[in-house]
């Protein structure tokens, strides 16, 4: 196993390596002066001029690129002028947030939406398999952001059960009450959860009726199993995998989808930071940003890949 | 393929979807007509609700939102058509050669497309678009530039199971090039499994434009749902009507693209297709009475 994680970490670093190149010569390339996409529109002209001495902007492309990627090795990712941190502390920042709103949307998308799939095929061609596949359907051509605002229309304006935004509400340096973190995170979850919620349901539906059709089934019911125990044990448990490499394949479609929501409910994550820092053109936090996140997404699906390994024992690491 | 044509045409989803994907053609190809002169001309109140004279009511700045929404469809259809048809373009190029070739092409292409395949592609395009500025045809084509892998991970698999075919080896013998083999041969045999994909990636492509344009990130030149999206967000409570429209539209198209695409894979994996016999243990439990 050790074997196994270290060659997949091997396998990563290219694709890390890639994407930073990839990083800077985006950076290279715009339109417009190098040095002000290095600090931001908000940034003072002295630290401009700094910065090009600093990043080697008048130095030759393969210096440039070397100075780049030592201070990122060193965790530098530059210096926001919005505010006024460095970028990696403002990240660092945002970090917990967007976890907890993308795990725990996970943590009951994953188990319902198996769940929902699992009866779908298991009373395939029936009014139930009919309604659950057309109501995920429809929920999965739902834009997650316009989810959000309907949301905020009807419990946040109409019905004022939940608050609209937000984390907490101001406590005047009292300690934040965890309840009240929990009334904020209701409607942000909710609809995140939704947003995943078709994915898992019909990834499960599609491999539990392929699963149902391979010989090892009907070897299960030729030994006399009965069909509820060769539904649970054989076709359920196979279908479970395709399950796997989907939620480690639909890992940046969730950040993205966290992002939208972040941004809807101005809840104070990694999302929501990006999307400021569009509005306030404060290209180090967005740059580093796309970075981290993209990090996150790739270190997500190593992650996946594992528990793969772990849960079907025909795969052999090594 | 009269098979798959059987499949398609019993497929009651998909010729829902289809119909719906029509209305919303001839709702773009009429626009001049639905809503004629300019849908970004400012001569109404601000804020009047739907009904009357202004059928979806007027936004902030006193346009009138149903010119807004018929002018935008046309957007969406762009990027449908457009990004999805970037995607199909490379990914069939990029696919077919990494198949056909195989070797050192096939390696760096497949590590490239496993990179595209990983990176969270909206926070990608949201910084190319912050850093070069949000022209129309730009985005088009950088959205369809993150989508073309998993259409050149179709056509590498399936150059890679025709390549050593009859067919393909005649056409050597009669003197073939390699693109002619590839191209002319090759591809227009596995075009079904790509246009399946490219259908779903019509969805993708719609979505983020409109994702983007929500996020205010759009070609402000051109009147798009995601852009009125933008602005009736801060008026969610007093002018509903700004934020439903514009949303139900994109869900409408969304489904339908979903309907068809999902119909197309279904006719395109015969383990999917609706089945007339039910395995066994996918029928209804039976009780021991009955039984």
């Amino acid at each position: 196993m050790a074997r196994y994680l270290f060659r997949r970490i091997v396998q990563i670093l290219p694709v890390v390596l890639a994407l930073v190149i990839f990083n800077f010569i985006l950076v290279r390339v715009a339109p417009g002066d190098p040095a002000t996409a290095l600090a931001g529109d908000n940034a003072p002209l002295e630290y401009i001029e700094a910065l090009r001495a600093s990043y080697g902007l008048n130095e030759p492309i393969l210096v440039q690129l070397s100075i780049y990627l030592h201070k990122l090795v060193q965790g530098d990712l530059g210096f926001s002028f919005a505010y006024r941190k460095p970028v990696l502390e403002v990240l660092l920042s945002r970090l917990y947030p967007t976890l907890l709103l993308v795990g725990v949307s996970q943590l009951i998308a994953i188990p319902l939406g198996i769940l929902l799939g699992a009866m779908a095929a298991r009373y395939r061609n029936s009014p139930l398999d009919t309604f659950i596949s057309s109501s995920m359907l429809v929920l999965y051509s739902i834009p997650v952001f316009w989810l959000g605002l309907v949301f905020i229309l009807f419990f946040a304006v109409q019905l004022q059960w939940l608050p609209s935004s937000g984390m907490m509400s101001f406590s005047y340096g009292r300690p934040p009450d965890p309840f009240d973190i929990v009334r904020h995170l209701a409607l942000p979850l909710s609809v995140l959860m939704l947003h995943s919620l078709p994915t898992y349901a019909r990834i499960t539906r599609e491999s539990v009726i392929e699963a149902a059709q391979d010989d090892s089934i009907i070897t299960a019911r030729a030994i006399g199993y009965s069909e509820q125990i060769v539904f649970r044990r054989f076709a359920l448990r196979n279908a479970l995998l395709p399950v796997t490499t989907v939620a480690g394949l639909s890992l940046s479609s969730l950040f993205a989808g966290a992002l939208l929501v972040e941004t809807v409910f101005a809840w104070p994550g990694m999302g929501r930071l990006m999307y400021d820092a569009v509005t306030q053109r404060d290209f180090p936090v967005l740059m580093g940003g796309f970075l981290f996140t993209s990090i996150m997404v790739i270190v997500g699906s190593l992650v996946t890949d594992i528990i793969y390994v772990y849960l079907d024992p025909r795969v052999v690491y090594k | 393929m009269s098979d798959l044509a059987r499949a398609l045409r019993s497929n009651h989803q998909g010729i829902l979807g289809l119909a719906m994907l029509g209305a919303i053609f001839l709702i773009a190809i009429a626009s001049p007509l639905l809503a004629p002169g300019d849908p970004f001309r400012m001569d109404a109140t601000p804020f009047l609700p739907p009904g009357g004279g202004h059928l979806l009511g007027t936004d902030n700045i006193g346009r009138d939102v149903f010119a807004l929404m018929v002018h935008g469809t046309k957007v969406s259809l762009l990027f449908a058509f457009g990004a999805a048809g970037v995607s199909l373009v490379m990914g069939m190029v990029l696919g077919g050669v990494a198949g056909y070739y195989g070797g050192i092409i096939d390696d760096v292409i497949s590590r490239l497309s496993d990179a595209f395949l990983i990176i969270p592609r909206l926070f990608l395009i949201i910084v190319i678009v912050a850093l070069f500025g949000s022209q129309l045809w730009m985005v088009v084509f950088v959205i369809g530039a993150t989508l073309w892998p998993a259409n050149a991970r179709i056509m590498r698999a399936q150059v890679m199971s025709l390549r050593g075919r009859g067919f393909v080896q005649a056409a050597r013998v009669a003197g073939g090039g390699d693109g002619a083999i590839i191209f002319g041969q090759i591809a227009p045999n596995s075009l079904g499994p790509v246009l399946a994909n490219s259908v779903l990636q019509m969805a993708y492509a719609v979505l983020t434009e409109a994702s983007l344009a929500f996020l205010g990130l759009g070609d402000p030149n051109v009147p798009s749902w995601g852009q009125i999206l933008h602005s009736g967000q801060n008026y969610l409570s007093s002018a509903p009507w700004l934020m439903i429209f514009p949303g139900l539209a994109l869900a409408v198209l969304l489904l339908s693209l979903h309907l068809v695409g999902t119909a197309l894979v279904e006719a395109l994996n015969p383990k999917l297709r609706p089945v007339r016999r039910v395995p066994p243990m996918l029928r209804k439990p039976v009780s021991d009475k009955e039984a």
